[in-house]
């Protein structure tokens, strides 16, 4: 697994608001994010989730150590606005779309000053706003979409450049339980279809839970770091305890076919045997909950 | 709470006071010199302890007044008359003064006493001056100094001092001295006279007025006010205070506006515990008259400054010095605090017409609401200054205003110019002569020898002497009035459409124009100074200036006018017209000190006049940029101001800050150029209505120039790029964490 490339990097961070009363937002934080990541930061409020992100993001600058993003040290960078424009994409949890632009002019709002020609723009935003699932709002002012329609289109915009990572500050802190719901689902669609890295930071366990790792922050230092088992690694063990698991552990393939009336050996079909097991399995299930 | 509502937003409510205050500063830097000018006048008048002033009743200005000296002789006799001095008062251009005040007095009468010597010896005999003590300082001379005069030379004896800066900044010479450099002779300007008893007062001027009905006699402290110059000015300092109180107003307008709507949910929040309307209400009302309290009150300080710095530039201060009295700082104040009242009055009403319920949930009014559609066919820079439509149109109200003015007070100079060179190239003249050095065209007189001398000049074919003056009769108000000589080569050019020409004395022909404004005909009389006249013919020229006025009999003008063998101008015309110039210096050269000659083309855009009211309308341009710029400002403050997160936005989504600075700017200069384009039309709306004035349209044909229009626009391309300069720079500026933390 860590044959993966390093995204982000981030070594004895800190950063220090205020001259009197210092306030010690990051108090050394060492950070490795693998790139096809997808993980949340957590923590209570001032813990210094939103700072580490806005260090990330090169929106704010550490007091001291270093971030690296893409193989670049961010302190040594030289030009910040492509940077931001190009490597890192945000999605903030108020939707911030201009609203006096279009959806597709939203999303192309990063592209302007990149040297992207006016067609390969519309292409790339009609393509992002199709695959964040708003083909037919193209041409919709912020003021005519409903607020998951919004950060659906914020969303859009955060991919608009492909960038290495996607930082997203609370992207359901404004949403209700439903909206929110299909904003994770998007980004996990994204994450897991384009392969982007996305960083969450949220107060919200539900959210977390979706992602696969999780950092809890507490005074400016990572509290913890875990990784979340995949749900369907779970799935497989909990295969593997079964009558059926264990059949098909012992080698009794034979028996599991005959079982069910099948006598197919090829092996290269054993797949979709299991998968037209489990949707038997589904069938029966539904007929007798319908009894 | 209201003063700290204020101090929230410094940078806009100090722009907003400083819109009112540079109003309020114009109204009382002009008032104050309309007041010195009226102080002046009375003190020249009065301050040698006159009672009565005889003056000729429609000479319009003191100074073109002209009253023979016998007159003096018979009231002199008159019983109750103890005293009778003649005086020369008027006007010579010098070059660092444009307006220099020269008084002719006889070094024996009793006014001459009023002018007390500081220095050096009194006046006593010809070619003697004593200059006032600003005067002196003004033109770095002293006692035993010399000064020219028109040619004429002039030993500086002594220095005087009044107290009255108009005088101070002045000179005396002696009456018969006067008399020869204004060309007026056996003439004065106007009679004092002391009664030997107050109580005799109105009976010495009723029996005066009633020795010659063309004088008029008032009393000497009422002179100032008298006086159509003053008039003028006190019109000039309201109108265009009024303008710059327009433009501050609307200012004051938008940023009370913008307090309501950022203060929505306050405003919800006082609503649900209770506050009343009537108390919301008074709370916006009183946020908007301390803003314009304050505004007085520091426009009352920038007026002190522009007073101060006019009463020292001699070249107004000799001639318009600044006198600031109590009436006038009322003036100024009340004018903020209406300014205050009417601009506070919407937004005030529009706050205690919220419902607390829809107040509370207001998000911030970053313009989420719905656009028209129509709307997505222009750009970003369009769209953004559509979501603020109220805003962006008072904004643009207050540049149209000034461009306004600019435009039509462009074009009516144009047309004036254009309307002059028309009329002095009558005929195909080339050339045009005047006075040398004179103030101003009105006071120009020529000896009607220098014509003669300058037609016997072998290249010179031709020349007419025209005399130009502005009647101020009882059957004519204000008629514009040209002496010709009725078988002279510069009458062919008015046609008559309507009778014949004039053929001789006692017989008039008038413009179209003025004959519909006077009501007369072809065969009518008309009662003017010098008589009255028989109306021949009625005609067209096309110029707007000549069918404003009427033709008369050269002799008839001089008499009317009191030039006695005198014109005001020569028109020339040379044999061959690739020697005019040529011709034109041998003149000079010849006669340079009596007449300066100019090609007819030239010869208004050098005249004093237009170069003053070229000043002028360089004064207006200065306010309008003055006060369009802190309205501009203020309003790209405000955009920028609340859109602070979206502009964090864009930093953080890797626009540069040049990007964001330009967006900015460009908003800002499209709203001034559209602001201009509303304000060609506003000037074209108020030229055409002062055109519709009867009487004053037939003298105002507007020439609307390129470079009027190209003026208008670069003054409001101007406004937009200056006025958005500091808020597009702020914007740029801001740092993108924090931008988007702004709530």
């Amino acid at each position: 697994m860590n044959k993966r490339p390093i995204v982000v990097e981030t070594h004895a961070l800190i950063k220090i608001y205020g001259d009197g009363a210092e306030i010690h937002a990051l108090d050394g934080v060492d950070l490795v994010i693998l790139r096809g990541e997808f993980l949340t930061v957590m923590g209570p409020s001032g813990s210094g989730k939103s700072t580490l992100l806005n260090m990330i993001g090169a929106l704010d600058k550490p007091t001291g150590g270093q971030v690296i993003v893409n193989g670049e040290d961010l302190a040594t960078i030289r030009d910040v606005d492509r940077f931001r424009a190009r490597t890192v994409g945000f999605v903030f949890q108020l939707h911030n779309l201009l609203p006096a632009l279009t959806a597709r002019e939203n999303v192309e709002v990063p592209m302007h000053g990149q040297s992207i020609g006016e067609r390969e723009m519309r292409e790339r935003s009609e393509h992002l706003l199709e695959l964040v699932g708003l083909p037919d709002r193209m041409r919709h002012l912020p003021s005519q979409l409903s607020g998951g329609q919004r950060q659906r289109v914020a969303v859009a915009r955060a991919l608009a450049n492909d960038p290495a990572i996607i930082l997203a500050d609370e992207p359901t802190g404004s949403l209700d339980t439903q909206a929110g719901g299909e904003i994770v689902d998007l980004l996990e669609h994204i994450n897991r279809n384009q392969g982007t890295t996305i960083l969450i930071v949220t107060h919200d366990p539900k959210v977390a839970r979706r992602t696969r790792r999780i950092l809890t922050m507490r005074d400016g230092k990572i509290a913890d770091d875990h990784r979340v088992e995949s749900p369907v690694r779970e799935d497989l063990r909990d295969l593997a305890r079964s009558r059926l698991g264990s059949m098909l552990l012992n080698g009794a393939k034979d028996q599991v076919l005959a079982e069910i009336g099948l006598d197919q050996h090829d092996e290269e079909t054993a797949i979709e045997t299991l998968r037209l097991l489990l949707n038997r399995t589904l069938t029966d299930q539904d007929t007798h909950d319908a009894q | 709470m209201i003063l700290r509502n204020l101090w929230r937003r410094k940078a806009r409510s100090l722009l907003t006071m400083l819109g009112i205050g540079i109003g309020v500063a114009a109204v009382i830097a002009l008032g104050a010199m309309a007041e010195g000018i009226a102080e002046g006048y009375a003190a020249f008048a009065g301050g040698s302890g006159a009672d009565l002033l005889v003056t000729r009743s429609d000479a319009g200005d003191l100074t073109l007044s002209t009253v023979d000296e016998q007159v003096g002789e018979r009231i002199r006799q008159l019983a109750d008359v103890r005293n009778v001095s003649g005086v020369i008062f008027n006007m010579v251009s010098l070059e660092s003064i444009p307006y220099f005040i020269i008084g002719g007095y006889d070094p024996e009468a009793v006014a001459i006493q009023h002018f007390k010597i500081i220095e050096g010896q009194p006046l006593a005999r010809e070619r003697e001056i004593i200059l006032g003590r600003q005067a002196a300082d003004n033109l770095k001379l002293s006692v035993d100094d010399t000064i020219k005069l028109y040619e004429t030379s002039f030993r500086i004896v002594g220095i005087y001092e009044t107290g009255q800066s108009f005088e101070d900044g002045g000179a005396i010479i002696s009456l018969a001295d006067a008399q020869a450099i204004f060309k007026k002779p056996r003439q004065v300007t106007f009679f004092e006279i002391q009664v030997r008893d107050p109580t005799q007062l109105d009976g010495v001027q009723a029996r005066i007025e009633q020795l010659y009905d063309d004088l008029s006699v008032s009393k000497a402290s009422d002179v100032g006010d008298e006086q159509v110059m003053v008039e003028s000015m006190r019109y000039m300092a309201w109108g265009i205070g009024l303008i710059a109180v327009l433009i501050g107003g609307l200012g004051m307008m938008i940023t009370m506006v913008m307090s309501v709507f950022e203060q929505t949910r306050e405003i919800g929040v006082l609503r649900a515990v209770g506050w009343r309307k009537g108390r919301v209400l008074r709370l916006i009302m009183s946020q908007s008259l301390v803003l314009s309290a304050l505004g007085g009150v520091l426009g009352v300080g920038i007026g002190f400054g522009l007073v101060w710095l006019i009463n020292h530039t001699p070249a107004v201060s000799s001639f318009a010095p600044g006198v600031v009295r109590t009436p006038l700082l009322i003036q100024g104040m009340s004018v903020a605090l209406v300014l205050g009242t009417v601009a506070g009055l919407y937004p005030a009403w529009r706050a205690a017409g919220l419902n607390p319920i829809e107040a509370l949930r207001y998000d911030g009014g970053t313009g989420d609401r719905d656009e028209s559609s129509w709307a997505q066919a222009f750009g970003m820079t369009f769209r953004n200054l559509l979501r603020r439509r109220a805003r962006s149109l008072m904004t643009m109200g207050g540049i149209a205003i000034g461009v306004g003015l600019i435009v039509s007070l462009g074009a009516i100079t144009e047309g004036v110019i254009q309307g002059f060179t028309d009329m002095t190239s009558q005929g195909g003249a080339e050339l045009i002569a005047k006075q040398a050095n004179v103030a101003d065209m009105g006071y120009s007189v020529i000896e009607e020898r220098i014509g003669y001398a300058i037609a016997a000049m072998p290249e010179v074919q031709d020349v007419s002497g025209i005399v130009w003056g502005f009647s101020m009769g009882k059957d004519a108000p204000f008629l514009f009035v040209f002496g010709m000589d009725p078988n002279g080569r510069a009458i062919q050019h008015f046609r008559t459409v309507e009778g014949e020409r004039i053929r001789g004395r006692g017989e008039i022909m008038l413009g179209r124009a003025a004959a519909d404004t006077l009501e007369k005909k072809v065969g009518d009389v008309i009662r003017l100074p010098g008589g009255v006249f028989r109306v021949t013919g009625i005609y067209e020229t096309g110029v707007g200036y000549e069918e404003g006025g009427g033709v008369m009999a050269l002799h008839d003008a001089q008499i009317a006018f009191e030039k006695p063998r005198q014109v005001s101008i020569l028109q020339i015309k040379v044999r061959d017209p690739t020697q005019v110039e040529a011709v034109r210096a041998r003149i000079e050269e010849r006669y340079g000190g009596d007449v300066s000659v100019a090609t007819t083309a030239t010869f208004i855009e050098k005249s004093a006049d237009i170069q003053n009211t070229k000043a002028m309308l360089g004064a207006v341009f200065v306010l309008a940029i003055l006060v369009g710029g802190v309205v501009v400002t203020n309003t790209m403050v405000m955009a920028v101001m609340e859109r602070t997160r979206e502009i964090g936005t864009l930093r953080a989504l890797g626009w540069r800050q040049s990007r964001v600075l330009w967006m900015i700017l460009a908003e800002s200069l499209l709203l001034s150029l559209i602001a201009a384009g509303l304000g060609i039309l506003v000037g074209m709306g108020l030229t055409g209505g002062l055109q519709a004035i009867p009487g004053v349209g037939s003298f105002m044909s507007a020439v609307y120039t390129p470079q009027v229009i190209a003026q208008a626009i670069a003054v409001s391309l101007f406004l937009g790029a200056a006025g958005g300069l500091y808020p597009a720079w702020h914007a740029s500026r801001l740092r993108p964490v924090e931008a988007l933390r702004y709530e």
